[in-house]
């Protein structure tokens, strides 16, 4: 059995006194989609931080290809190469253009030659669909616009998991659809996926596996069907009374 | 950890130059044994009419220039002029941006606790112009005592201190330069400027409907010297030789630059 | 009101008169002028003063009287000096800014704390004591060593005569240097407030998004962060570039002969107090102001990503 591409043991994060991450377990293996849902404040954004350590845990062991995902390790940066993440605000570098953006990590990071990147990001442009807005800044494409650019940047790097941090929810209703359209496509590729969403749709189509998340802890774990036609848990029943 | 002792040694290295910078700073046995050395005579002064000033070619002359050209040409050596400014003087010399002051240093027992001075080398009066539009009444040199008299001097020349000593009631207001100081008694502002002959005579000739002397006398009269770094008497004795040596010499410089105004074409002021 | 599905077509806005002068505003012009002319008056009156630019210009540009041609005179050279001060003050002051602004944002409270040490040292003192203290007491600890003059001298005559055109004549080498690390380390603890604003203007999210692809910090920081930072800052900086070059006039007081020094020069010498203030303050002022159009364009070209 080959071990999980992403294995999370006994996660413990305090910020101050403040305890957000309390004895987290969790296993994704490769080509797995998860989605973590769960009320504000209960540690989602805060765990898929924790992955690539732009947050800082304090207890619990983090292993990701078999290598433990520390803050001190000096390989922390080769392990980030091999994760893609998006975020809610976009995050795209607002003095460069769309090209420029999927370019230079590319160059800078992968030591590719400027002609390869440049071919493999017009690429991945097109396969979000936007190829046309190459030589555009940010600040003139769509809030929908922007998030699918920063998805084709993140896809340039060729990680091996992508990090989804609530990409849709700083989105207008009318592009939140471009997004996610570009999300299942990605699923049906077979990219290891792990997405913290609100959108309960989308993640009952793509999902494998769905995590409930309240007050820090990992209340409930179950593939889609299960998990909403028969939630186990009286809080995770009365979350998706309320969403659904 | 590694970062620190990077620091450390940085630090130990620039430190370990020092003792090699203040050593040159030690002061020579005989500062004409320096300049001789050197081939350079260092000279620092502030344009004063008619002690220095540029011509039209914006070359120095003056009076203190012929002195320091002089000075040079007897000791074989070049000269270099350091204009510098008339409140900086003192400092710059004390910071050692030139060998020697020669630029009408007034002597006065203020100046001589920071520097040596030489044996006078000229003297000159501070003389006085008066106001036609405020002064005219006023009894000479009683009726200035009173503290509803303004008198007006360049900042930092002797001659406040004469204004303070004589007219100790009156007000004193000190000003950047002379030419402005004159210009608040032409304007009616002040009721009198002093300052070093022969300025005062020459803006009393140019404003005469707005000027006039209130006596022909030099209210003091002033000596100048050399201003040296203190410590050094086998300088100041060569300094002071070789003023003896030149006495008939800067006599007549100085006549020419004070007394006469053969050299008015040269600049614009007069 | 239509059942199809078609939308009312857009259409041309109506004229706005950027312009618009009404009778208010030329009341307002009416008693900006007659308070003018009345301050011009009384003015004159005050001053009772006979204006003389003739003896004035020629300290501009004189004619030589060995050559006959026009040559540059005092306040000309002067004015290089003060445009050398200015060029080379402005590249040293914001190195200086970049170096002491890093070192403020930096994790290592020993470097913070040096940097901090520095600029509010520089921020709390006034301009003239500051040129004081650093020209007469600092100054001797480095100048001495440096020793500048005698490796010019040193230099083969091309050389020098190509450093005299970027740095002032050679003899003044020392002069020139002194009052320029002066100016650079006075401006510079205000470009370092500036540029700390920069880094700070830049969202968290930048650089996380750069850390997450596995950049290296050094990376992080020169491909994204400092571009935007000093994008975001660019009024600022510019603004006290050109204070710099006002600021420059501040060397004078230790002897420097720049604009201001030449300026003072000349008026003791031609003893033409007005004409020599005006035409000194007219020349800052052409300078100042043709820079900051030049600043107002390249802002327009790479300022703020908006």
């Amino acid at each position: 059995m080959t071990p999980p591409l992403i294995d999370v043991r006994n996660l413990n994060k305090w910020f101050g006194q403040h305890h957000v991450l309390r004895d987290i377990h969790l296993k994704i293996n490769a080509g797995q989609k998860v989605v973590i849902c769960g009320p504000s404040g209960s540690g989602k954004s805060t765990l898929i931080r924790c992955m690539n350590q732009l947050e800082h845990h304090q207890e619990g062991l983090i292993y990701f290809d078999g290598r433990l995902v520390d803050q001190h390790q000096t390989y922390l940066q080769d392990i980030r190469r091999d994760m893609g993440m998006v975020f809610q605000q976009f995050n795209l570098f607002a003095h460069m253009t769309v090209l420029q953006n999927c370019v230079v990590p590319q160059m800078r990071v992968l030591g590719l030659s400027e002609q390869a990147a440049r071919e493999r990001a017009m690429q991945l442009l097109e396969r979000v669909r936007i190829p046309e807005q190459a030589k555009k800044f940010p600040a003139q494409l769509s809030g929908g616009q922007q998030q699918r650019v920063a998805i084709a940047r993140s896809l340039c790097m060729q990680p091996k998991v992508m990090l989804f941090d609530e990409p849709t929810s700083a989105l207008d209703p009318e592009m939140i659809k471009e997004v996610l359209d570009v999300m299942t496509e990605l699923a049906q590729s077979g990219m290891t996926m792990l997405c913290v969403t609100h959108e309960m749709a989308f993640a009952r189509r793509i999902a494998d596996t769905m995590v409930f998340m309240d007050e820090g802890c990992l209340v409930e774990q179950a593939n889609p069907e299960d998990f909403f036609e028969r939630p186990q848990s009286s809080r995770t029943q009365t979350f998706l009374s309320q969403i659904l | 950890m590694n970062f620190y002792r990077r620091l450390v040694a940085l630090s130990l290295a620039l430190f370990s130059f020092l003792p090699l910078v203040t050593d040159a700073q030690a002061q020579p046995e005989n500062l004409i044994d320096t300049i001789k050395k050197r081939g350079k005579l260092q000279v620092g002064f502030a344009s004063f009419v008619p002690w220095a000033m540029r011509d039209k070619q914006g070359n120095w002359v003056g009076f203190e220039i012929d002195v320091s050209n002089k000075l040079a040409q007897d000791l074989g050596v070049r000269l270099e002029l350091i204009p510098t400014a008339w409140d900086a003087i003192i400092p710059s010399l004390i910071a050692g941006k030139f060998d020697v002051i020669i630029g009408g240093l007034t002597i006065t027992p203020q100046r001589q606790e920071q520097v040596d001075f030489t044996l006078p080398y000229s003297t000159s009066g501070q003389g006085i112009a008066a106001s036609k539009q405020l002064a005219t009444n006023l009894k000479w040199p009683e009726g200035y005592n009173s503290p509803h008299v303004t008198f007006a001097c360049r900042r930092g020349v002797a001659g406040c201190k004469t204004v303070e000593e004589k007219w100790p009631k009156a007000t004193l207001r000190q000003f950047d330069d002379d030419a402005i100081a004159f210009q608040e008694v032409i304007n009616g502002k002040a009721h009198a400027v002093i300052s070093s002959e022969p300025t005062p005579s020459f803006f009393v000739i140019r404003n005469s409907d707005k000027l006039f002397k209130p006596t022909n006398e030099n209210i003091v009269n002033t000596f100048e010297g050399f201003g040296l770094r203190k410590g050094n008497p086998a300088g100041l004795a060569g300094f002071n030789d070789w003023i003896n040596k030149n006495q008939a010499w800067l006599k007549q410089r100085h006549q020419y630059w004070f007394r006469t105004q053969d050299w008015a074409g040269l600049v614009p002021s007069i | 009101m239509g059942v199809d599905n078609a939308l009312i077509p857009a259409r041309a806005a109506p004229p706005v008169s950027r312009l618009a002068w009404n009778r208010l505003d030329l009341l307002w012009l009416v008693v900006v002028a007659a308070l003018l002319a009345a301050g011009m008056l009384k003015s004159q009156g005050a001053f009772s003063y006979r204006w003389d630019w003739g003896s004035v210009w020629p300290y501009f540009v004189k004619t030589d009287s060995v050559t006959g041609q026009w040559a540059p005179n005092l306040l000309l050279q002067g004015l290089m000096t003060t445009l050398r001060l200015a060029l080379w003050g402005m590249l040293m002051a914001t190195w200086v800014g970049l170096i002491a602004g890093w070192m403020r944002n930096h994790p290592r409270l020993l470097l913070r704390m040096v940097a901090s040490a520095y600029v509010m040292t520089v921020r709390n003192i006034p301009p003239v004591v500051f040129v004081f203290i650093f020209v007469y007491f600092i100054s001797n600890q480095f100048m001495p060593f440096l020793a500048l003059d005698q490796r010019v001298s040193a230099l083969p005559v091309e050389v020098q005569s190509i450093l005299t055109v970027f740095f002032g004549p050679m003899e003044l080498i020392n002069n020139f240097f002194l009052g320029l690390v002066c100016l650079s380390v006075f401006s510079g603890a205000y470009v370092t407030e500036i540029v700390r604003a920069g880094l700070n203007s830049v969202p968290s999210g930048q650089s996380e998004a750069v850390s997450s692809f596995g950049m290296s910090h050094s990376d992080v920081m020169i491909q994204v962060v400092w571009p935007q930072a000093l994008r975001n800052v660019m009024p600022s900086l510019t603004g006290q570039f050109i204070q710099l070059i006002k600021d420059s006039s501040l060397v004078s007081l230790v002897s420097i002969q720049e604009l201001s020094f030449m300026a003072q020069d000349v008026q003791v010498s031609t003893q033409r107090v007005f004409e020599v203030f005006v035409l000194t303050a007219a020349i800052y002022f052409c300078i100042c102001f043709v820079l900051s159009q030049v600043f107002a364009y390249i802002e327009r070209r790479h300022g703020r990503a908006h």
